[in-house]
């Protein structure tokens, strides 16, 4: 198991390097330059020239990307061009933000997903499958920015219960905190609560066929003994496995959300970060996002070598 | 509207407390987050909102654009107009208790005109030496007569900051000191800037809020349903969509003023530029077939003003010898058969943002009714800022933010060196009036020379410009003091919630 992680980690390092390389290569090829954009509406070209050579914008490709590397192993990622505040700070500032949302809006996920795939997987064929089948569809093709605007019309317009949009730090205020967080992991929470749903009906599905179900049913165990000691302990499996790798996929931004309830996030960062050119906060974001998803992925391995004894070697 | 039952409800509900501030916090909703918070660099609105309240400035506007003491509290012009000599006001402190004095002003213009970054540097090239008189007297030397100087000090390169800390650009823009009534406490990038009241104000009497809190909501429905929900006081550049729901609303109030603003069809003059560039009858013809007011009324529910000059209307110096031609489908024909030009095709760059891209779908189908073939080119916005500097377009929307004076906007769009004159145009006539309009410093000798260059711009016709936005800002209905200049900025001077 050690060695397995520790192999994991040393491939890591290769992926994170062509991940930035290939992003820093990706957002050098997009029209447009930094500083132009910072320019201003004057767009003084001595500005311009200033700007350039200051933030090493004139230097040669690899000249640039190994500036930023040096600097980012020595756990420097440069200032943003636009604002001039310290990427670093802005990180430790957006992470948790983005981090805490997506916890919630996975917990929500499981809480809603799991009992509905079950459910389904059981009634298969019946209308109440289909009914299930149908919510989830719509929770998978819903945008989002639609369903935030429709909640901040029903919750904060209309019925003035939650705030309309905004982030307080849980250790600010946790109630507050809270209240500010609900609506936007609901919002994320209803893709992620479908992808569960039809992870665990079909896996369901497909492990109420397995011989040992129809060994257990033939000994005349209660069917409710079947589905609890059975049937869930093995069909969640490959569930636990999709879910943290979503969660891994949420944290990489939750870009459409945070920008309609004007939640200062990674994914308001990344995006933010591309339209002003600023290279150096969507590398930075970039290669964080790599490592969580990375990491993530690294438990979804662990726990499904640990859930599945057959995997132990 | 916010019934105490909901509140009842609200608190048996969830049993927590609303979060909503103490009176004595101003929460704005701001659409864009500022880039670096130093006056000598920052190049943005959202910027200029936020420097209101923590920088003062030597000079102010008015609602009419005239210019009014602030930081400084006389000025006189010498004989030949090439030195201005300003009494300051006594006994100011910037906010790290420095004392401002006719060496810190010094400092300042100084710092504006030679650190490497300074984006004020070409409007403060006319200063050629700044004398100090005495701790209260300063004297600007020019090598010229200039007379946009005072609208130029009005503005970003008019702000004084403490010299004490004014050191390198990156420290000053993360913890910038200035003299103003408002003092940074904590930015969050992309998401908010606070502001602490700063107890030695000098005008402490005006300032209506202990602290001041931009947040940064970049949708307009967004900003405004939350200014519904009572999380926030103000909100900036409300949707002219959305207008109805504002007004309709009795708990909010509306703000607005005409705008200095004005967005505008650049034309490339540049030879090989497309059938236009060297065909003013087809420009004629091009503007015939617009009808600006359907722009207007379908694009921003006729919440702007239609306009065929770069100067808005509320300006002294609008040419009142061009009224907006209207809409003449026979005569743009006209016009493109005497050019001898068949089916004439151009193409339209844009930043694809929602506005831009309405306009140019209703001009491309307008000049289709009189025979254009009008392609659309929308780009992302570096992407098109980046062909617009090069000059790498036929057509071109323009969104250009204005200035209180005239100068900076027909001289840097129409002076054959203008900084913004990136269509190739030029005419030495106009340069010729364009200069001495810049050197008259009497208002009706200066109007009429303005409207000689309106005589040869709307002839030459470089650029059509369509409109002036319009600024719209909503507040709360218990909040006095709101007062909306053509600049578009909100003066937190003067603003206190209703009672107090």
């Amino acid at each position: 198991m050690l060695s397995f992680v520790l192999r994991r980690l040393l491939v890591a390092i290769p992926t994170l390097l062509i991940v930035s390389v290939f992003v820093f290569l990706l957002l050098k090829l997009l029209p447009g330059d930094p500083a132009l954009a910072l320019a201003g509406e004057e767009r003084d070209p001595l500005v311009i020239e200033t700007i350039r050579a200051k933030y090493g914008l004139d230097q040669p490709l690899p000249v640039q990307y190994l500036r930023w590397l040096g600097g980012v192993l020595q756990g420097d990622f440069g200032v943003s061009i636009r604002t001039r505040l310290p990427i670093g700070e802005m990180i430790v500032e957006k992470l948790p933000v983005t981090l805490q949302l997506s916890l919630q809006a996975m917990i929500i996920a499981i809480f809603i997903g799991i009992p509905a795939g079950v459910v389904a997987a059981f009634k298969r064929g019946t209308p109440v499958d289909y009914l299930v089948s149908m919510l989830g569809l719509g929770g998978l093709s819903i945008p989002s920015f639609w369903l935030g605007i429709m909640l901040i019309l029903l919750f904060a317009v209309s019925l003035g219960w939650l705030p309309s949009g905004g982030y307080v730090g849980f250790f600010e205020s946790p109630l507050d905190n809270l209240r500010y967080s609900l609506m936007p992991s609901l919002v994320l929470g209803t893709a992620a609560a479908a992808i569960v749903m039809r992870h665990t009906r079909s896996s369901m599905i497909a492990t109420l066929q397995q011989d040992y179900i129809r060994t257990a049913r033939a000994k005349g165990l209660s069917e409710y003994v079947v589905v609890t000691r059975h049937a869930l302990r093995n069909g969640l499996i490959p569930v636990v496995t999709t879910a943290t790798l979503h969660l891994g996929q949420l944290l990489s931004g939750a870009v459409l959300t945070e920008q309609v309830f004007g939640i200062p996030g990674f994914g308001k960062m990344i995006v933010d970060g591309v339209f002003s050119r600023d290279y150096a906060v969507v590398q930075a974001v970039v290669l964080c996002a790599a490592v969580m998803f990375l990491l993530m992925s690294l438990i979804a391995d662990i726990a499904y070598v640990i859930l599945s004894p057959r995997l132990r070697a | 509207m916010k019934p105490s039952a909901k509140f009842m409800v609200l608190a048996c509900m969830l049993a927590m407390g609303t979060s909503a501030a103490s009176a004595q916090t101003l929460r704005v909703g701001m659409q864009d987050d500022p880039d670096a918070l130093d006056p000598a660099i920052g190049g943005t609105y959202a910027g200029r909102i936020v420097f209101d309240a923590m920088c003062d400035k030597l000079v102010d506007i008015n609602e009419t654009l005239e210019i009014v003491p602030q930081l400084a509290t006389s000025w006189k012009w010498n004989d030949d107009n090439t030195e201005l000599t300003m009494s300051l006001r006594e006994g100011v402190t910037f906010q790290d208790d420095t004392p401002f004095n006719a060496e810190a002003v010094k400092a300042n213009i100084e710092r504006m005109k030679t650190i490497d970054e300074s984006r004020r540097k070409s409007q403060l090239a006319p200063i050629t030496d700044v004398e100090v008189v005495d701790e209260y007297t300063i004297v600007l030397k020019l090598d010229a007569p200039f007379a946009p100087l005072l609208s130029i000090l009005t503005d970003r390169a008019g702000m004084m900051v403490s010299p004490a800390v004014a050191g390198s650009a990156d420290e000053f823009a993360a913890n910038p000191v200035c003299s103003g009534p408002y003092k940074l406490v904590d930015r969050k990038a992309r998401d908010s800037i606070t502001l602490e009241k700063y107890d030695g104000y000098w005008n402490a009497g005006e300032i209506g809020y202990d602290k001041i809190v931009y947040e940064i909501i970049p949708d307009s429905t967004v900003r405004l349903s939350r200014l519904q929900a009572g999380d926030l006081e103000a909100a900036e550049r409300i949707a002219p969509t959305d207008l109805a729901t504002v007004r309709s609303d009795e708990g909010l109030a509306l703000h607005t003023s005409p705008g200095l603003a004005v967005s505008h069809l650049f034309i490339s003059q540049k030879p090989g530029a497309g059938v236009l560039a060297d065909n003013a009858d087809l420009r004629h013809a091009l503007e015939l077939s617009i009808d600006r007011n359907i722009i207007n009324q379908v694009a921003f529910n006729g919440e702007f003003t239609a306009d065929n000059q770069m100067i808005p209307p509320s300006s002294a110096f609008y040419s009142m010898s061009h009224a907006m031609p209207a809409r003449d489908l026979e005569a743009a024909r006209e016009l493109i058969a005497k050019s001898g030009v068949e089916n004439p095709t151009i193409e339209i760059t844009y930043e694809n943002s929602l506005t831009d891209g309405r306009v140019a779908q209703i001009i491309q189908s307008m000049a289709g009714e009189a025979g254009f073939t009008v392609n659309l080119l929308p780009l992302e916005t570096s992407s098109a800022i980046e062909r617009y500097l090069a000059g790498n377009f036929e057509l071109y929307i323009g969104n250009w933010s204005g200035r209180a004076d005239p100068d900076p906007t027909l001289y840097t769009f129409f002076g054959s060196d203008g900084s913004q004159n990136l269509n190739g145009y030029s005419n030495p006539k106009l340069d010729e009036v364009l200069i001495s309009a810049r050197k008259e410093l009497d208002m009706d000798a200066r109007k009429t020379l303005y409207d000689e260059a309106a005589d040869i711009y709307l002839t030459d016709l470089p650029t059509i410009p369509l409109y002036h936005p319009t600024w719209f800002y909503a507040a709360q209905s218990n909040i006095d003091g709101i007062k909306i200049y053509p600049d578009g900025i909100l003066r937190v001077t003067g603003m206190k919630p209703a009672g107090e």
